[in-house]
Formats: structure tokens, C-alpha cells, sequence
């Protein structure tokens, strides 16, 4: 078992390419789950059990910033770990994600930019569902 | 090149680099310029200052970008292949805002259009771009024009 993460770009290349990047990080992963905009990563969420979602800030219908936004504002999702991915370099957008509680990587990244970014988000511990697990370390026992 | 060029191609050579694993060759070569262009790229951007990048595929560009970027050696539809270069692009454009005005600056990014014209110095309205510079990549080239809105 591991995590069950969404990416969320409207890029099917830079999904991919994350997607890439999660397995060669030595994350625990189980179901990636894939959305093109805000709104398609929100129907995600409803329909599958997410335990951390990757988000673009600039995508068409719904920005990942709304998206954010509205995850905080339910009380079910608003706990949910959020990484931010993207171009962005304006120190106060940067801030207000972090305000919101979401971590932020930069493009271009390196798989081990999502190991310390989780490892940062989560204190070093997967959720106990997934058993003992400390990243930290890098070893899970399941 | 002046700053502003030598900024564009620096923030280009380095993104092509990590994103895409394709080096600038030293030189362009006559071969490089003579070249088909095979797509175009434009990200528009607002803020401090606004305007459009534009990053030109010529070559065998296109389908080396797809294929790095997703690690693969399949081929890639076109479809794909444009989605990459328009990812490069938007990702050049990004790191070359905050290198022209600082990270205290905030600016809006449109998402990339990609299209098989090609955006010359005749093509974008007929206005000339405000730096261009040429890339040299191994197989092809990559022309970045910027277009900034006074």
C-alpha cells in the first residue's frame, strides 16, 4: 500500500512527467489519478480516496488557485496535503500557498524536490493507515 | 547579444537542458538554419510589463522534446509533441519573468497555444519582436522570439 496521489496539470506531457518523477522518488505510491483543470482535480477528489494532490497554478476553467481555495473551504478535503507545482516565482503567490498550508516545487524539479516536499508536508510520516512508515528513514513496513 | 537576449537565451539553453535533456550546441550551424520550422509556441503574460514569448521548433525538435520529457522511445503523436513544446515553453517563460523584473514582481500567464504556423517577424501581427534570439539543439534549433507591449 501507499499513497493515492492526483496530479492536476493541463498539460497531459507535464502530468506525465511528474508522474515520472513520483516513481523515481522512492515514494510509497498506489493510485495516481490524473486531471486537466481545478474543476476535473475537485471531481476527483469526490470520486476517489486522494491522500495528496499536485497542482498547476495556470490551467483553463478552473486555476489551481481556486482549487486550493475550495479544498480549504470543505471541511472534508481541507486537511488534505497539497503540493503546488509550477512556474511561479512571485514570492507573495508563493506565500499565500504556503498560508494555505500547500507546499510549492518549483518547474523544473527533480524527483527528490516530491520526497522532501512530502516528507515536509507529512513530518516525515505516511498517515498510519499505510502502516509504520517513516520517510525519513526511508523505509515503510506494510 | 545584449542583457535582455542574453537573459532570454540563458533562461531558454537552461530550460531545454533540465526539462527536455537537449544541450545547445556551441555553434548554429548553416544546416541548423536552414531548417523547417516544424512548430510555434506563445505564452502571453501580463504584469509589470506584458506581452508574448514565442519559441519556434525547427528540426527534429519537436519529437526529441516529447520523447526526453516522458522518458520514452516510442513515438509520439504530434498532438503530444506540441503539448511538450508548449509545456517548454511555458516553463521558459515563467523563469524569464522573474529574471527581467525580480520575484517581487507578479505576473498572469495564459496557457500556451501551439500551432504549426509559423510565428516570424512577419507572422505576429507584423510587429518585430523585442529580442530573439536562436538555440542550437542537437538536429534542430529553437527560436525564442519576445514580444514586449510598450
Amino acid at each position: 500500500m501507499g499513497y493515492n496521489i492526483l496530479v492536476v496539470d493541463d498539460s497531459a506531457v507535464m502530468r506525465g512527467m511528474i508522474i515520472k518523477s513520483l516513481r523515481l522518488s522512492g515514494l510509497p505510491l498506489e493510485e495516481i489519478y490524473q486531471a486537466g483543470n481545478g474543476a476535473e482535480g475537485l471531481s476527483a477528489i469526490a470520486a476517489h480516496r486522494v491522500d495528496l494532490a499536485l497542482v498547476d497554478i495556470n490551467m483553463p476553467l478552473m486555476n489551481g488557485e481556486e482549487m486550493v481555495t475550495r479544498l480549504r473551504e470543505n471541511p472534508a478535503t481541507a486537511a488534505l496535503p497539497v503540493i503546488v507545482v509550477s512556474t511561479e516565482s512571485s514570492e507573495s503567490r508563493i506565500e499565500s500557498f504556503a498560508a494555505s498550508g500547500a507546499r510549492f516545487i518549483h518547474k523544473p524539479f527533480e524527483p527528490q524536490a516530491f520526497r522532501a516536499a512530502v516528507i515536509d508536508l507529512t513530518g516525515g510520516k505516511i498517515n498510519e493507515q499505510f502502516g509504520n512508515c517513516d520517510l525519513q528513514d526511508g523505509g515503510c513496513d506494510f | 547579444m545584449n542583457s535582455l537576449e542574453t537573459a532570454i537565451y540563458r533562461t531558454g539553453a537552461a530550460i531545454f537542458e533540465e526539462l527536455a535533456f537537449l544541450f545547445p550546441t556551441e555553434e548554429i550551424e548553416d544546416y541548423q538554419r536552414a531548417l523547417p520550422a516544424r512548430a510555434a509556441a506563445e505564452v502571453g503574460f501580463r504584469g509589470p510589463v506584458s506581452g508574448q514569448l514565442v519559441v519556434v521548433a525547427y528540426g527534429e525538435v519537436l519529437p526529441q522534446l516529447a520523447a526526453n520529457m516522458l522518458g520514452e522511445d516510442a513515438h509520439h503523436s504530434e498532438q503530444i509533441q506540441r503539448d511538450a513544446l508548449g509545456e517548454v515553453a511555458n516553463v521558459i517563460c515563467g523563469n524569464l519573468l522573474p529574471a527581467l523584473s525580480g520575484t517581487q514582481a507578479v505576473f498572469s500567464l495564459d496557457a500556451p497555444q501551439v500551432s504549426a504556423a509559423v510565428c516570424n517577424e512577419d507572422g505576429h501581427g507584423g510587429k518585430r519582436p523585442s529580442a530573439e534570439v536562436i538555440i542550437g539543439l542537437d538536429g534542430g534549433r529553437a527560436d525564442l522570439l519576445l514580444y514586449l507591449r510598450q
